[in-house]
């Protein structure tokens, strides 16, 4: 009941920080140069027509004037629509969410599974093998830029190998979608039980995956090793191993329980960053999600589309950590809620 | 007092070497250090800072963190089995010191709060010492718990048992922290400053704690402070350490009565008393660089009798009367100065 107190709590602070979002949004589209109306009318659209279609886009009006209105079609559900694909914006983020959904979703699992564990044993084992590659997994994933990743898996297994398909998007283009449930390929054809369909979005998936996982995985191990090393120093630690409890149950009860609750504060961050992320990853891939949606609607001073996304954006960040914090708040009986 | 001076040993530490190899180079951290703690006594282990008093009671129990390594020496324990012979803790097998460790030495802390789990109850952590230790069952372990608790004077044990490190005082995690630590009955407790942090009353109360589980337990307590006050309070003899040696070691009246080390003589000194005014007067010097040890006895560069003997030749410890052993070359000379000056 209380937590359910606490969770309602978050969310109404979400109405600032969404406003604010939406504030810097519109302001930043305003300030950014490019005129979207001469861009859809083209070169060749005669002086009225280009008026007219920026007062059907009440661009004509002044910018205060603009935002008022905007935000009164937001309140209605209206993002406004698209200059670049003439759908409501609402519509087409609906329709591109899924396929970043899916893409990040298995990037973060993936490298939470590898990561967590790879920080823990780096920790427990200082300064053995697998500490080392630890490390370099860290150092490599830090600094290595996120396209040069994709690049080289693009070239060694698409390229060399021929193993995966290279910049083709979430199918074949010979192949249609699976029929629509939740959005993410690899599920709906799963539940159609389709399993050409499935092995085809899954083998889709593979680079760009590795390539945000990778690159999420180095943040993640990093700090695993490090809370790990700190709890293992703990005085609590010494309490257990003095009392003679196994060493197994000292690790992973004692000293891996309290060394958690950091990282996923920092996993929240990281996927924030993988949001990011994506937009890299998406444009190599050719992956028609979220991240492909917002580069195309910046690159063509698509106002409402980049303010939707913003808004989305900014939105699906409050709800990652308004998660963390509720399972830091279950874990940890000394946060208040 | 008189029986307990007859008492078997329970611990003798012979020429114990435990070095910390550093980047700056081998710090002998204790050098040679010798102490004796029979069944069912208070020893008091004192010292300034870095004299190696936490180091002893981490090399007993095994717990020496890297770099720390005990190089030479002898820990012989003789354990609940009553064995004569007893085992070398030095060179036991990491598995068979494991056992030992929580079941017949045990050891409890400073700063009390941050030696518990933060996220779990205090009576789960100590159930599962039950479980662990003594294979109980679930509920096996929560009514020993909750008598455990009852033991160490904790009101309401069975509130108190869902209750996590960050909701007591520091003084009830030190009574929980004595709690575990007795669980499994062991014969040796080894307290390292575990009154640091607490109030004077609680602190009285945790030695007071500490006695009476010596009472109920019969288990060999060394009680690591650099307080004397502290030690007069419970412990039935006391060894001063001085840069990893042991420098005086006396039943607690002769102690306070008839000290003999120069080192004993200034740490006595420079107790603050009630009533008398001017400075404190304070030990010169600083205790000796562990890397860089003074040659011969340790001391000699802080210590008034010090002759050229001091600084050849480390003195070897001389027993000169009942339990009373002093390392110092000029015990005799040290105690007619003394003797003159009351």
């Amino acid at each position: 009941m209380r937590m359910l107190r606490y969770i309602l709590r978050r969310l109404l602070f979400l109405v600032p920080v969404v406003l604010g979002s939406i504030f810097i949004a519109f302001l930043l589209t305003r300030v950014v140069p490019g005129n979207p109306i001469e861009r859809v009318a083209g070169p060749y659209a005669s002086e009225e027509r280009v008026l007219e279609m920026k007062a059907e886009a009440n661009l004509d009006k002044p910018i205060p004037q603009q935002f008022l209105i905007y935000v009164n079609d937001l309140l209605h559900g209206d993002m406004g629509m698209s200059y670049t694909t003439a759908q409501p914006v609402g519509k087409d983020l609906k329709e591109r969410f899924p396929a970043s959904f899916e893409l990040v979703m298995f990037a973060i699992g993936l490298a939470i599974v590898l990561a967590i564990p790879l920080g823990v044993v780096s920790a427990v084992k200082r300064g053995s093998w697998i500490d080392h590659v630890a490390r370099v997994i860290a150092v490599a994933g830090v600094s290595a830029p996120i396209f040069w990743i994709a690049m080289v898996l693009l070239s060694i297994f698409y390229g060399k190998l021929g193993w995966l398909p290279g910049s083709q998007g979430r199918l074949p283009i010979i192949m249609s979608p699976p029929p629509h449930v939740t959005g993410m390929y690899t599920i709906d054809a799963l539940l159609a039980g389709d399993p050409v369909t499935f092995k085809e979005a899954l083998r889709a998936l593979i680079l760009p995956v590795l390539t945000l996982a990778l690159v999420s995985m180095a943040p993640i191990a990093r700090m695993t090793r490090a809370t790990m090393i700190d709890a293992l120093d703990s005085d609590y630690v010494r309490t257990a191993t003095s009392l003679g409890i196994p060493r197994r149950t000292v690790v992973m009860k004692h000293a891996f329980k309290n060394a958690i609750i950091p990282v996923l504060t920092l996993i929240a961050g990281v996927i924030g960053y993988a949001i990011g992320g994506e937009v890299l990853i998406e444009l190599i891939f050719s992956w028609p999600g979220l991240g492909l949606y917002s580069y195309n609607a910046i690159m063509s001073a698509d106002f409402p589309a980049v303010q939707g996304f913003i808004i989305l954006a900014t939105c699906l960040y409050i709800l990652i950590y308004l998660i963390v914090d509720v399972i830091t708040a279950l874990l940890d009986p000394r946060v208040e809620y | 007092m008189a029986e307990k001076m007859t008492a078997a040993p329970l611990l003798r530490v012979e020429n114990l070497q435990t070095s910390f190899f550093t980047r700056r180079g081998v710090a002998k951290v204790l050098d040679g250090f010798d102490l004796e703690l029979r069944r069912g006594e208070i020893l008091g282990l004192v010292g300034e800072s870095g004299s190696g008093k936490s180091v002893t009671g981490y090399s007993i129990i095994g717990l020496l963190k890297h770099p720390g390594k005990i190089v030479g020496g002898e820990i012989r324990f003789y354990g609940s089995k009553g064995d004569q012979q007893g085992i070398d803790l030095v060179t036991l097998p990491a598995k068979q010191m494991a056992e030992v460790r929580g079941k017949e030495i045990a050891m409890i802390f400073q700063n009390p709060r941050s030696c518990l789990d933060p996220l779990m109850s205090v009576g789960d952590q100590i159930m599962e010492v039950l479980k662990y230790r003594r294979g109980m069952s679930k509920s096996e372990a929560r009514a020993e718990c909750i008598r455990l608790l009852k033991t160490v004077h904790i009101p309401e044990p069975e509130r108190r048992m869902n209750a996590y490190p960050h909701q007591l005082s520091g003084g009830m995690a030190q009574r929980v922290m004595i709690a575990m630590a007795i669980s499994c009955a062991p014969t040796l407790l080894i307290a390292d400053e575990p009154t640091t942090g607490l109030d004077v009353t609680t602190e009285h109360q945790i030695l007071e704690l500490l006695r009476e589980m010596r009472d109920v337990t019969g288990a060999g307590i060394i009680l690591i402070t650099h307080d004397l006050n502290m030690a007069a309070e419970v412990c039935d003899r006391i060894t001063v350490m001085y840069a990893g040696n042991t420098a005086e070691t006396a039943p607690v009246e002769t102690f306070f009565s008839a000290p003999r080390h120069p080192y004993t003589l200034g740490l006595l000194a420079s107790r603050p008393r009630l009533g008398e005014e001017g400075d404190i007067p304070t030990i010169p010097g600083n205790v000796p660089d562990l890397i860089q040890r003074p040659t011969g006895c340790p001391f000699h560069p802080r210590c008034r009798w010090a002759t050229e003997i001091c600084a050849a030749q480390e003195p070897e410890p001389r027993v000169i009367g009942e339990g009373h052993v002093v390392a110092c070359h000029h015990t005799e000379v040290v105690a007619r100065d003394v003797i003159a000056a009351d």
